[in-house]
């Protein structure tokens, strides 16, 4: 019996350690070059991406866009298991293999590094909520687009003409049956779809998530009324998640995805995915590190406005945003509560890891939505990212000339509390009537400083004050920020009174401003 | 009165006048150190909670019934990070080994009646510093490993209970405290395979259970069950 036990410990031991360190792990591949390969953009590119390129000032001939040498990805898949895919962008392999056969790759002189990819378990960017009364949805409904100026666009005729916007997501289950989006098919809107997880173009299946997404982009309800403001936007719709696990091959898919969606000529994307603690550490936030935010920086090299989801973190361990939103040139979208201007509590905060600011912008974050069948309203800032993708497929429409990353500081600037910012709001929620105001509002308030007691007391005017608002209506945001535009501390007050604002702060921290905002005036004070 | 003086500081450094309510407030500067403390930071410090059962039926005379629960742990564990795959870390729990005696001939432990139900329960102190190998890539998670582990275990109490029914269909139950027969101090060694909080382990007795001059004949050695990290 004693030597069966032991036999029964050593030969599990083996057997975990077998099972685990020798079946194939999946590994990217990063080649150094691309010596001797061809590019013809014209076969390659939609008409539509071209046109984006000459737009914006871009090559056709950008070294990223020509194909990965595949005597290259001959000499890998020699020697590995399984060639999964490759990445022109990236230059890179995703791979099958042992670790034997990595150090056999890696020692090939065309590869510059290896990386090692596996799979765990993380949620998707969006939470449910049906405990609403179904006569309050209505009213949400029509604020989550009219708060960001939906009438204003509808004057104008701004409905994202022209505009291809590419939504990343789990799948869009029954949304080619569904109401909600019938004029897009009537009116062949959709302009491609690829599954990069089953790795075929039928993608109306797989989960809900991406038919609730779209739908807050230009879906309309059975009474005729928009849920998004870009119903007139044509759209590539690619499935790059599962459902329940998220295995590190979504990044894979997504940057695939995103090239796919060049190629086609999209351009803006969505997505409303972020990958958070499974994944990362959050000192790994720096846009840097994870494959997703880098593959979101090629887009946006390419011309194309990424938009992503902040993500739901806020009130969770992890706390601030996800991979693609921490990339310096993703649009992270952070979420607001229906009632007010003020972050809802899920909202995942920035900074990134090295302190930029994040998100950048927010929308609504609670939102009537298309499901698989019917609709409801659904929580997450996974909601909140279409509903500014299409505003901003609304904003490229009017202003055709910008390139991305002028709409990208434009729809900063037109946020309702810019030039101020948090790491909760970001500049807040954009509104046309800001896009191109140059108007500096009248003061709201006055800061008044007392040396003696070491305090600023914050004054609001009483012309601006209004006793009978409503909770979470009358919102002063104060941050105090350091030499180099970091933000120290922030703080939200709700002005219920017109009784002054009594702010001290720490001697201890390294503060050289304060920063001040209220209705829609932001005051800066320089700290001696 | 220091709980004071220290109220009065925070509030002259930090404090604002309650006159508007402040309904959010973040201070990033201190949100985005680094912590040391974490599933997968360089300190990790977790609860755990055991449920195993024997699965070995042990040598003839002292055959334990197999498939039933009777292994408990309620456990600390700490686990010092060296890098990406391997940690070393210990624990401490407190470990209750039920040992359900099957009745049948030749029945020798404890003694050689036969009962309705016999019971010999051990409640210890264990300790046991492991190896932990991880697999693969993963942010502050546990992820996929396994430990390599040895154990020792204080026994802090014990009793053998019995359960007798007599022919008039009455029960007579018993509960018997100072054996002498059973040694205070095992050992062992210990394998685990987790991913993230939930993990599977086998537990094995290398030591034997009873003093050599009282010639019994070792009950079960090898326990499996599933653990849970609580925290």
């Amino acid at each position: 019996m004693y030597s069966k036990g032991i036999a029964f410990l050593f030969f599990s031991c083996i057997a975990c350690v077998s099972v685990f360190s020798q079946s194939p792990v999946k590994y990217r591949v990063y080649f150094k070059n691309k010596a001797n390969q061809q590019f013809d953009p014209h076969t390659y590119f939609d008409a539509k991406a071209i046109e984006r390129r000459a737009r914006q000032g871009l090559s056709l001939f950008d070294s990223t866009d020509f194909p990965v040498n595949p005597s290259y990805l001959n000499e890998v898949e020699r020697r590995v298991e399984t060639l999964k895919m490759h990445s022109r962008w990236l230059n890179a392999a995703v791979v099958m293999a042992t670790p034997e056969q990595m150090a056999a790759v890696s020692n090939l002189p065309f590869v510059s590094a290896v990386e090692q990819a596996s799979g765990v378990l993380c949620l998707p960017a969006s939470r449910d909520d049906e405990s609403l009364p179904p006569l309050k949805k209505a009213e949400e409904m029509q604020r989550q687009i009219e708060r960001m100026g939906a009438s204003d666009l509808q004057t104008q005729g701004l409905h994202g003409k022209g505009v291809r916007i590419a939504i990343f997501d789990v799948g869009f289950s029954g949304a080619d049956k569904h109401p909600a989006f019938v004029h897009l098919f009537q009116n062949q809107q959709i302009k491609g779809t690829r599954d990069f997880v089953k790795k075929r173009d039928y993608v109306y299946e797989g989960g809900w998530h991406g038919t609730a997404v779209w739908s807050c982009i230009a879906g309309k309800n059975p009474e005729g009324r928009w849920l998004g403001l870009a119903m007139d936007a044509e759209f590539l719709l690619a499935r790059t998640e599962l459902e329940r696990s998220e295995p590190f091959a979504e990044e894979e898919y997504w940057v695939a995805a995103a090239e796919w969606a060049d190629k086609n000529g999209a351009d803006i994307i969505n997505s409303s995915l972020g990958y958070t603690e499974n994944r990362y550490f959050p000192e790994q936030m720096n846009g840097k590190t994870a494959f997703i935010s880098r593959g979101a920086n090629m887009a946006a090299r390419k011309g194309i406005l990424v938009v992503n989801a902040a993500g739901n973190e806020g009130s969770g361990d992890w706390g601030i945003i996800g991979a693609p939103a921490d990339a310096d040139s993703v649009l992270a979208v952070g979420g607001v509560e229906p009632c007010c201007d003020y972050h809802i509590e899920f909202s995942s905060f920035g900074p990134t890891a090295d302190k930029r600011l994040k998100p950048n912008v927010a929308a609504q974050g609670r939102t009537l939505s298309a499901k698989s069948s019917g609709f409801s309203t659904v929580d997450g800032t996974s909601f909140a990212s279409p509903l500014m993708a299409g505003f901003a497929a609304c904003m490229w429409q009017k202003y055709p000339a910008l390139k991305n990353m002028e709409l990208f500081r434009l729809l900063e600037k037109s946020g309702h509390l810019y030039p101020y910012f948090d790491y909760a709001h970001g500049y807040g929620i954009p509104h046309p009537s800001r896009f191109n105001s140059e108007a500096p509002p009248e003061p709201t308030f006055n800061l008044v400083k007392d040396t003696a007691a070491a305090h600023y007391t914050v004054v609001i005017n009483p012309s601006h004050f209004d006793s009978s608002a409503t909770e979470f209506s009358q919102l002063l945001y104060v941050s105090e920020v350091d030499s180099r535009n970091h933000l120290i501390a922030y703080r939200v007050v709700d002005v219920s009174t017109t009784e002054p604002y009594v702010f001290k702060y720490s001697p201890f921290n390294p503060i050289s401003r304060l920063r001040l905002h209220y209705k829609g005036y932001t005051f800066e004070q320089a700290i001696p | 009165m220091k709980p004071l003086i220290i109220a009065a500081g925070l509030f002259l450094l930090f404090g604002s006048a309650p006159a508007q309510n402040v309904i959010l407030d973040k201070d990033p500067a201190i949100d985005s150190l680094v912590p040391k403390r974490g599933p997968n930071r360089k300190h990790y410090l977790h609860t755990y909670m055991s449920f195993g059962f024997t699965t070995d039926p042990g040598e003839a005379g002292a055959r334990s019934r197999q498939g039933t629960f009777g292994h408990y742990q309620l456990g600390l564990r700490y686990k010092r990070r060296l890098s990406q795959t391997f940690a070393l870390g210990y624990e401490f729990a407190y470990d209750v080994n039920d040992l359900s005696q099957r009745q049948e001939a030749g029945k020798l432990v404890p003694d050689t009646l036969q009962y309705r139900r016999e019971r010999l329960i051990f409640y210890n102190a264990l300790f046991s510093p492991y190896l932990r190998i991880n697999f693969g890539r993963r942010g502050n998670q546990l992820g996929k490993y396994v430990d390599l582990a040895a154990y020792g275990t204080y026994t802090v109490s014990h009793v053998l209970f019995q359960r007798s029914e007599l022919p008039d269909g009455r029960n007579i139950r018993s509960r018997t405290t100072g054996l002498t027969y059973f040694q205070r101090f095992n050992y062992g060694a210990t394998v685990r395979i987790g991913i993230n909080k939930i993990i599977l382990y086998g537990h094995y007795r290398l030591s034997d259970l009873f003093y050599a001059n009282w010639n019994f004949p070792e009950p079960a050695r090898l326990q499996v069950g599933v653990q849970f990290v609580l925290n």
